[in-house]
């Protein structure tokens, strides 16, 4: 399937967490404009600005003339103040106004991909440099350093747990031998999604290496075993792979492995052929992890010795216990 | 008791035969009942009803009939459950005098509204006629006398084949006659049928397709047998308010009043009836960001709410009577601490467990004095629906404008009636803004009261240059901990002070009528309406009186004995105990009042009399005009 297909359904798959971003990123703007604008009409008389304050019951009730001294705060946005919430309403804005494009990236031929993801995600995450500018701005809290460029770009690392909660999602689009995951087991957090749409030739379990127990990880060129992924809340990584590569789909909640992960296609033939910096022996790695944690326990016992048949059966962690000791020799 | 039978049922005495034709009966105000044992979906039904109307623009009053037990035996008078729903042509604001319609699911439950008074003489009463034939001899005997009683009155009784109906659709009539019923009223009031079946989808949202399409066959065949069988319909216009209004409790608006006010915790634990608010809030609250937590106790709660608020939220706690009597001690904390809180009391009869589902305005005084040591604050009451909803937001400025906890006190009348009022139009300078934390001024201290005011600045943790010790002990400016007989006093002076400060900016309340007469009625909370219609007719037999609703009774509005100097006489009208004054052993010296009167009659020095009752229900207009005639100044009717 060509790449563009591939992209087009991996956003359809993440369209409502796309949607959730962009919406509180234009419920965000929508605030902001509204404190610009109460702003620069400046002649809301504060006293028709605190009856609004108490609603309707309240303002029947309260002089706000009376109550103004003690209920008005003084003091507006001045000149610099006013500049930097409109440079956060202009960065909120234009990411609403952005569309798809916030929510894809490609990887260069010969790329690092995790540069690539992190960049994307410090474009879209200037959404959350955006607001921290507007709070500190309104609530005097001293502002942190480099808050200034938090509207142009806002890294990942800078994020917080409530931020990383409604982080975008994204696709990349990336050439099988720049595909390199292990590093990405880092910025994996919050309820972060990423589909990668593997081009060319690709090895052909790469994706093992981010099988740990709270991440979807799936390796798949099926929709439906890439909506089941997306369904799923927290962190994940998804790969659309060319023909030949392993599919499996790991889905956290699942108390043991084998709950949790589902091979569905497993290449018998180890590969042979470096692919790019990726050398054959790390790509047979990989499909030797993918089959060593499809391989029941028990069959582990049995290749190193077998256990006797009168033997009663073991529970998960019995299994476990017995194969550890065996290998400890004890 | 012989029967004729010239259309369906039974014709009670003294009332002429139904005839062919189709009678319209137009009103501007309808009261209509439908009870039944608990369990059988009377309250679903009304409060589909209750809804239905309310959309097709007629004004609403929804009031629960709740058993004093929860699962009473069946067919006991005493079981009986329901809805009382008032509909009229104008905004309707009590659940009046008594029913002229109702529909009962035996006739047990009906003699039991009958005892109590509540259906008009001429009332219209559709019973289920199982029981008449029912293979139980005692049953039939039950069936037979409660007939027998209620041909004291002429009221029009028409026998129903309620079960006979529903078993051609359903195979436990017990768990659908609530939709057969639906539809008999459907058709007497011509309710949109679309309208009506879009309700029964969104009441049983949560259930099977098959269960909602059970229930509109439910609904069509009553419809149906009302059409072909009753020879009478209701036309009751529509209110001429064409604004896009919204229907709803006095819990969900609280609950949305508190979304409104930007309130972004909510502690509670579960409590009739309290706990709807939080039922719905948590189904909604997330999406805007904000917390529902149920805390282990009614005291967690208060210290949670408190806890979120003293970090910078604003937060919120929801409870009834008992669960007040248990935040006491942190009340006080907030008072001490000066942290903003805000606390509803949705009041039910009392004391101690009381009546949980039952309506009184019995801890007005424990919320404005309840709390061991002076603990000044802030109490209102929302007297509507609507008010529930805008009393949120107007709380949660005070708290924060104030530093101190404000009780709003609502009531189970508010909490589980329906009506509808104007769609609010959101508006944004109702979220709370961004607390302050810019750094503290070199010197500044948590609590440097202004002399004046007492006010200071609300220090909120992790603002630089803000650290300091927070205590529920006397303490001094700087919050250190401090008997000294000075610092005790000033913290006092200055925490109290607020509470005056508070009173300066409040209005005087408007009176409902003349400025001036022989007899002005106070009231506060869900009365108003009940007051307000008493009043009226009252003004039209040619008395003067006229009433007042407060909405602040700590502190309470500026002006009062000014406004109560211009009557001969002044009472307040409540839902909670007094004693009667012409009892031997009442004398002026031990005579117990009603709590806003004991409130007045201190605050003001004016003889406040009062007219309370305490009858587990809502005080009905027609109750209240006869306390009014009773307690009118000799000589002061005109």
């Amino acid at each position: 399937m060509p790449s563009e297909e591939r992209i087009i359904q991996a956003l359809e798959v993440l369209a409502p967490t796309r949607e959730a971003f962009l919406s509180a990123v234009a419920l965000s703007a929508e605030e902001v404009r509204g404190i610009l604008e109460r702003e620069a009409e400046g002649q809301e008389n504060p006293l028709e600005k605190l009856a609004r304050e108490l609603g309707p019951l309240g303002s029947a009730h309260i002089d706000v003339e009376r109550l103004a001294p003690f209920a008005v705060k003084k003091g507006s946005l001045d000149g610099g103040k006013w500049q930097r919430v409109r440079k956060a309403y202009e960065t909120l804005r234009d990411l609403k106004n952005e569309g798809d494009s916030l929510f894809t990236a490609r990887c260069p031929l010969d790329g690092y991909l995790r540069g690539t993801i992190l960049e994307a995600l410090g474009k879209a995450g200037r959404a959350f440099g955006a607001a921290r500018v507007v709070e500190a701005v309104l609530t005097g809290i001293p502002e942190p350093e480099g808050i200034e460029d938090a509207t142009v770009f806002f890294p990942q690392s800078r994020w917080n747990r409530a931020e990383k909660a409604h982080a975008p999602p994204l696709v990349v689009e990336v050439e099988g031998q720049d595909l390199k995951v292990a590093s990405l087991g880092e910025i994996l957090e919050g309820t972060l999604k990423i589909v990668l749409v593997v081009n060319g030739p690709a090895a052909p379990a790469p994706l093992v290496r981010l099988i740990t127990p709270g991440v979807a990880v799936a390796q798949t060129d099926d929709p439906a075993d890439l909506a089941i992924w997306a369904s799923v809340p927290g962190p994940g990584v998804a790969a659309l792979m060319p023909p030949g590569a392993a599919k499996f789909l790991h889905l956290p909640g699942g108390a043991t492995l084998s709950h949790r992960l589902q091979v569905k296609l497993l290449p018998d033939k180890e590969p042979r052929r470096a692919l790019g910096a990726i050398s054959a022996f790390q790509q047979a790695e990989e499909l030797r992890q993918l089959r060593a944690l499809t391989t029941p326990v028990e069959t582990l016992v049995s290749s190193n010795g077998g256990r006797k048949e009168e033997e009663p059966l073991l529970d998960e962690a019995g299994q476990l216990a017995a194969w550890l000791i065996q290998q400890a020799r004890l | 008791m012989e029967t004729k039978l010239p259309l369906v049922g039974t014709e009670a005495p003294g009332v002429e035969a139904p005839s062919k034709t189709k009678q319209v009966i137009r009103k501007d105000l309808h009261t209509v009942e439908i009870v039944s044992d608990p369990g059988e979906g009377a309250q679903k039904c009304a409060q589909i009803f209750g809804s239905v109307s309310a959309k097709m623009g007629n004004g609403v009053w929804t009031v629960e009939i709740i058993p004093a037990e929860i699962q009473p035996p069946p067919r006991v008078p005493a079981g009986a459950s329901g809805n009382r729903v008032r509909l009229g042509s104008a905004p309707v604001t009590n659940w009046g005098d008594r029913a002229e319609l109702v529909v009962a699911l035996n006739e047990q439950v009906v003699l039991h509204r009958h005892r109590l008074d509540a259906l008009e003489e001429d009332a219209i009463i559709l019973v289920e006629n199982m029981w008449k034939t029912h293979s139980d001899e005692d049953i039939r005997a039950q069936w037979a006398a409660a007939m027998e009683e209620l041909s004291s009155k002429r009221y029009r009784i028409i026998e129903v084949p309620m079960q006979e109906e529903c078993l051609k659709i359903v195979p436990d009539p017990r768990r659908g006659k609530n939709m057969f019923v639906l539809g008999i009223l459907s058709y007497l009031h011509d309710r949109d049928l679309e309208l009506t079946k879009e309700q029964i989808a969104h009441a049983f949202h949560r259930k099977s397709e098959e269960v909602y399409l059970r229930n509109v066959d439910l609904l069509m065949a009553g419809y149906r047998w009302a059409e072909e069988n009753l020879d009478f319909r209701f036309e009751i216009p529509p209110t001429p308010d064409t604004r896009p209004h919204v229907v709803m409790n006095g819990n969900e608006a609280v609950a949305l009043g508190a979304i409104a006010a930007g309130i972004e915790l909510l502690a509670m634990y579960p409590i009739t009836p309290a706990t709807s608010v939080s039922h719905y809030i948590a189904e909604i609250f997330h999406k805007y960001g904000g917390i529902l937590h149920q805390a282990e106790d009614e005291i967690a709660a208060a210290g949670v709410a408190i806890g979120a608020s003293y970090a910078g939220k604003v937060a919120l706690t929801v409870t009834s009577g008992p669960g007040l009597a248990l935040k006491t001690e942190f009340i006080g904390l907030a008072v001490m601490t000066e942290i903003p809180l805000v606390v509803v009391d949705v009041q039910r009869g009392g004391p101690a467990t009381g009546l949980p589902t039952k309506v009184e305005q019995s801890d007005l005084l424990a919320a404005i004095f309840g709390q061991p040591g002076d603990a000044p604050h802030v109490v209102m009451a929302p007297a509507t629906i609507e008010e529930c909803f805008y009393a949120m937001i107007t709380a949660r400025r005070i708290a924060e404008t104030f530093r101190m906890p404000v009780i709003v006190l609502t009531d189970a009348n508010l909490a589980t009636g329906v009506a509808p009022f104007p769609r609010p139009k959101l508006d944004p300078s109702w979220v709370a803004p961004p607390p302050d934390l810019s750094p503290i001024p070199p010197g500044l201290r948590p609590y440097d009261w202004d002399p004046q005011t007492g006010l200071s600045r609300r220090f909120i943790p992790g603002t630089p240059g803000g650290m300091h010790t927070l205590t529920g002990l006397a303490h001094d400016e700087g919050s250190r901990v401090a008997y000294t007989t000075d610092v005790v006093q000033r913290g006092m002076t200055m925490r109290s002070r607020k509470l005056a400060v508070f009173q300066s900016t409040l209005k005087p309340p408007k009176v409902n009528g003349p400025e001036e007469g022989d007899l002005l009625v106070v009231g506060w909370g869900s009365t108003k309406g009940a007051i307000e219609e008493a009043v009226a007719r009252a003004q039209a037999e040619g008395l003067k009186v006229s009433s007042l609703h407060l909405t602040f009774l700590s502190p309470l509005q500026p002006g009062l004995k000014k406004i109560f100097s211009r009557f001969k006489k002044v009472i307040t009208v409540e839902i909670n105990y007094s004693d009667e004054p012409d009892h031997p052993y009442i004398t002026p010296e031990n005579r117990r009042y009603g709590q806003l009167a004991w409130l007045l009659r201190a605050s003001t020095l004016v003889d406040v009399d009062c007219w309370t009752r305490v009858l587990g229900e809502p005080l009905k207009p027609g109750a209240i005009l006869e306390g009014i005639r009773q307690k009118m100044p000799k000589g002061g009717a005109s």
